[in-house]
């Protein structure tokens, strides 16, 4: 977020200029975002937290709408840790509620992922979720289940480990049902189990947490352990926007430029 | 896409590149001295130094200068109390070098305890053969080992005044230790430590299930694959690493992991060294490859002051 108020309709021409330049350089095929610091965002401004999270959400429509704009193929987010669990019922309950709420939202029909064809998978231990909201996962599953210009992969309730754990157990399974003791399991087996490969996400190409921490809290660790770059930007999630995600862009590009000479 | 769209890209990426030209100096030039053996309200027990070579040294000069970076960052982690320490490059160089890496700490040690009677040892630990026992898996499941090298530094006294007539003894009083020395345990790793471990660990459990040919699944949770790869015969998870990218005009480039551990990666911190300005490369290539003891200390006082939630 820019520090002044400009006009908006002087922001919107901006942008799409600057989209557009940007889109004449390489542009990532998977972008993940941990988005992190909306309590703390609600904090600064006075806010509850149920806010900052509705603030996030916000966050969430613009900057998927910025990647399908340039054109990026798949777009996952951390919406909820399986650790979040243990957050106070109240926050858990508001979170789930909001879940339930623009899950239904985001897939409705002239919204933002009918608008740009985006393919709506929600990945983690869905059993954990409670019934209505995995009610409202399943529609709005459903509802973009024929979109294919795009993917976004909402990761809920997630943990890298439980889903690399998931790939280990998935590969093993596949290995005992083909019943061929030469057959050994490779890393390919163990990646083609993951969640984000299931659901046909490409590689990984940049990881963004933001509000300034830096670390990965069990967000697709196997995923970014290689190729991809990890971008900590200071910016609590409600904020984060086009000119937090350009340098980050413009990193990508120069790595894309020197890989191809 | 017209060639004033290209234009514009290529003005905006010369307009960011010497943004973070002017980025990097000024960090560089206001890096206030930093003090290495002062209390920390937390400090990592567990730390991991990420290097990566730069090819443009000859093979011989860079992995001379990635064991002189092990060396030096284990003599500071030895004085800021640090008792674990990784060392991770994707090529398994270090690992070649173990032996040599072995020595070089007994002579460095040794060196600085010359009154020490007793022989320091420095077991060198291989990747495990045998099979030991697991304390939370059944006798049958017993996890493949990780491969890693480890190689124990024991703490040892400093220096004492010597006298007339007394006997001296082989090892020194409890009471006659430095309360400052801590011993260390150091682990050289590469890419085979990561993702083949894991793949190597369901192979494990494919060859027990086969075996067992029993209907209840042997591997029933994450625990069971966290006992593998991180128990007695695993790798802990660091609580920081630091990125060191040994060509200095790379370390201004994004963070990627080059294939270290993802299970190991969880809640670690992480931190890059940073690029040292072009006119202050005294001593070549070579000398910037190296560590800077006030990069290590920043990266321990940012660990100090990182709050971590836990999800909640």
């Amino acid at each position: 977020m820019l520090p002044w108020p400009i006009p908006v309709w002087v922001a919107a021409k901006t942008q799409t200029a600057l989209l557009r330049v940007l889109s004449a350089g390489p542009i990532p095929k998977h972008v993940a975002f941990v988005m992190d610091g909306n309590r703390r965002y609600a904090r600064m401004h006075h806010q509850e937290v149920q806010q900052g999270h509705a603030e996030g959400y916000v966050a969430l429509r613009r900057v998927l709408e910025i990647c399908m704009r340039l054109g990026v193929q798949c777009v996952s987010v951390y919406s909820f840790s399986i650790e979040n669990f243990k957050r106070s019922p109240k926050e858990v309950q508001a979170l789930m509620d909001l879940a339930e709420e623009k899950l239904l939202e985001l897939s409705e029909h002239g919204d933002l992922l009918e608008e740009y064809g985006v393919r709506l998978n929600v990945i983690g231990k869905k059993d954990l979720l409670p019934e209505r909201v995995l009610v409202a996962v399943q529609k709005a599953e459903q509802l973009t289940r024929n979109n294919n210009r795009a993917i976004l992969n909402l990761c809920m309730p997630y943990t890298s480990r439980d889903e690399m754990a998931t790939a280990v157990q998935s590969a093993v399974q596949h290995a005992l049902e083909k019943d061929d003791d030469d057959l050994e399991i490779t890393e390919k087996d163990i990646d083609e189990n993951l969640m984000t490969s299931l659901a046909g996400s490409p590689p990984l190409d940049i990881l963004v947490r933001t509000s300034g921490v830096k670390r990965l809290s069990d967000f697709l660790l196997w995923q970014c352990s290689e190729n991809t770059q990890i971008q900590f930007s200071s910016a609590y999630w409600p904020d984060f926007g086009l000119w937090d995600l350009l340098p980050i862009l413009l990193d990508y590009q120069r790595k894309a430029w020197s890989e191809a000479q | 896409m017209s060639w004033l769209t290209y234009a514009a890209l290529y003005f905006i990426h010369a307009l960011y590149t010497a943004y973070r030209s002017l980025l990097s100096y000024r960090s560089y030039f206001n890096n206030p001295p930093q003090v290495l053996n002062v209390p920390r309200k937390k400090l990592p027990k567990h730390l991991a130094l990420l290097i990566i070579p730069d090819e443009e040294l000859s093979a011989e000069s860079c992995r001379e200068a990635m064991v002189q970076n092990v060396e030096l960052l284990t003599s500071w982690c030895k004085d800021a109390g640090i008792e674990r320490l990784t060392v991770y490059d994707r090529e398994g160089i270090l690992n070649d070098s173990a032996i040599e890496i072995q020595d070089r700490l007994r002579t460095s040690e040794d060196s600085s305890n010359s009154s020490a009677e007793s022989e320091p040892e420095y077991p060198l630990t291989p990747p495990l053969s045998d099979v030991s026992e697991s304390r939370t898996l059944t006798p049958e499941i017993i996890p493949p080992p990780l491969q890693l090298h480890t190689i124990h530094i024991p703490s040892r006294p400093r220096a004492k005044r010597h006298t007339r007539n007394v006997v001296k003894r082989r090892k020194p009083a409890e009471t006659e230790k430095s309360p400052e020395a801590k011993s260390i345990a150091l682990h050289l790793i590469c890419r085979a430590t990561g993702k083949p471990a894991l793949a190597r660990v369901a192979q494990h459990f494919l060859q027990v299930q086969r075996q067992s040919k029993a209907s209840v699944h042997i591997l029933d949770s994450i625990d069971d694959v966290g006992v593998c790869l991180e128990g007695e015969r695993g790798l802990s998870p660091p609580d920081l690493m630091i990125v060191h990218d040994m060509a200095s005009s790379r370390r201004q480039r994004p963070l990627e992991l080059h294939g270290f551990p993802p299970w190991q990666m969880r809640l670690t911190e992480f931190r890059q060294t940073k690029p040292a300005p072009r006119f202050c490369a005294e001593g070549g290539k070579h000398a910037t490859a190296l560590l800077d003891e006030a990069e290590f200390v920043c990266a321990l006082d940012e660990f100090s002051c990182a709050e971590m939630r836990l999800g909640k």
